[in-house]
């Protein structure tokens, strides 16, 4: 890239939306993290809510400054993927304290610590490949955090597994059973996205390698 | 060689690569025959195994695309078809990995009508896929997506009839959240094959 483009090219702009973005997914999980610690008292939703809402206007910056803002380093397609696919962390665990709170009756005493575990787990390593972007790692760096975010994903799925396997045994009510279920694919589904977003990175880093 | 010979030679190896996708879709769903009718050979590493492969084949693909200097097939289709094409097997892990566990509680549920409808669509996909690559005409092409589209009709018709059985008063609760479950699932892999049949048609009408 010659010197004239790289004088105009705004990457740090982006970095820095993407890496905030990021780091509200991290937040988001975190808030979660504290609801579910004290099962009895009432959640309150503000605090998901600001999490996504805060997303959702980084997201929308994102958008606005692909449109008149020259990118050097990355591809605009890359950048709106990868801001899409963090959005969607904080928005699904708001969906998942929506749907706590709504069957809180029912599952208030249950413990989520192992799904938790997982969730941080995969939150930690997506802020950390995304703040990795501006470093311009090498792609066998960035493989080894997606294989631990693959691995955590693995681990995700397993865990649904067994719970499953005990919500399907017949020890619980049916209304019991389509609430955990429910709020448990939820949580699957945040490790997911986290993976996708893991994904984005790595193929990111990938084409520049 | 030149570039053009060059360009259409790693389209070839990306062709090749997405129909060794959807042979090992092909596969998984008809381990999953299998492990419905209880022959012998299926297990569940059966299934781990084709996902674990259909991924290194998507790893191998996106490595070919993102070093690809000039290809005749955009980028974003052929991720597209990767990503439709490995959540098959990976969904059919899914169904397996549930079905497994809960084995006694659908006992007597049928599923091989479902099954039916997954290997045809599979079938298809691998089709259209030979059809991209010996560059069959847009009208066979556009045949056999429409042969999907029936595909995906009859398995949504299947799944409401399915799914409709379990809402009869008195039907046991936790066998019904049960089923639909593994239904849906089910459903979910022909809806895969019905999104690769229709990249496959936009690849095809941009080369036309």
């Amino acid at each position: 890239m010659f010197t004239v483009q790289k004088i105009f090219s705004k990457d740090d702009k982006f970095y820095e939306l993407l890496e905030a973005s990021a780091e509200e997914s991290r937040n988001s999980v975190q808030a979660l993290n504290r609801v579910l610690a004290h099962p009895d008292k009432i959640p309150s939703l503000t605090e998901f809510h600001q999490s996504k809402e805060a997303d959702k206007r980084i997201t929308e910056q994102i958008s606005e400054a692909l449109i008149d803002t020259f990118v050097a380093d990355l591809e605009r397609e890359d950048i709106e993927a990868l801001s899409e696919v963090l959005y969607k962390i904080p928005k699904t665990v708001e969906k998942f304290a929506e749907r706590f709170i709504v069957s809180a009756r029912i599952v208030r005493q249950v413990k989520f610590n192992a799904h938790m575990a997982l969730l941080e787990t995969a939150t930690n390593t997506v802020t950390e490949m995304v703040k990795q972007l501006r470093k311009k790692p090498t792609i066998e760096f960035i493989k080894g955090m997606n294989a631990k975010l693959q691995k955590t994903e693995a681990e995700a799925d397993d865990l649904i597994i067994s719970v499953l396997q005990d919500l399907y045994s017949g020890k619980h009510d049916g209304t019991t059973v389509l609430a955990l279920k429910d709020l448990y694919e939820l949580l699957e589904k945040v490790i997911d996205r986290c993976r996708d977003a893991g994904n984005v990175v790595t193929h990111i880093v990938l084409k520049s390698s | 060689m030149f570039s053009l010979q060059r360009a259409l030679g790693q389209d070839a190896e990306i062709l090749g690569l997405l129909e060794s996708c959807a042979v090992e879709a092909c596969e998984s769903v008809t381990a999953l025959n299998k492990l419905v009718t209880h022959t012998n050979g299926a297990n569940l590493k059966t299934f781990e195994a084709a996902r674990k492969k259909e991924k290194a084949l998507l790893e191998t693909l996106g490595a070919t695309v993102s070093h690809a200097l000039v290809l005749a097939m955009e980028r974003e289709d052929i991720e597209a078809l990767g990503d439709a094409l490995y959540r098959v097997p990976k969904t059919v892990d899914n169904f397996a990995h549930r079905y497994v566990i809960c084995a006694g509680q659908v006992n007597g549920v049928d599923f091989s009508r479902q099954i039916g409808l997954m290997e045809r669509g599979c079938s298809t996909v691998a089709k259209m896929i030979r059809g991209l690559r010996d560059r069959l005409g847009i009208g066979d092409l556009k045949q056999l997506n429409d042969n999907m589209q029936k595909i995906e009709n009859d398995a949504d018709d299947l799944m409401l009839e399915m799914i409709g059985a379990l809402y009869v008063p008195g039907f046991p609760t936790l066998k019904a959240v049960i089923i639909k479950d593994l239904v849906e699932l089910n459903e979910k892999v022909v809806d895969r094959c019905r999104d690769a049949g229709n990249v496959i048609v936009r690849v095809a009408l941009k080369n036309t």
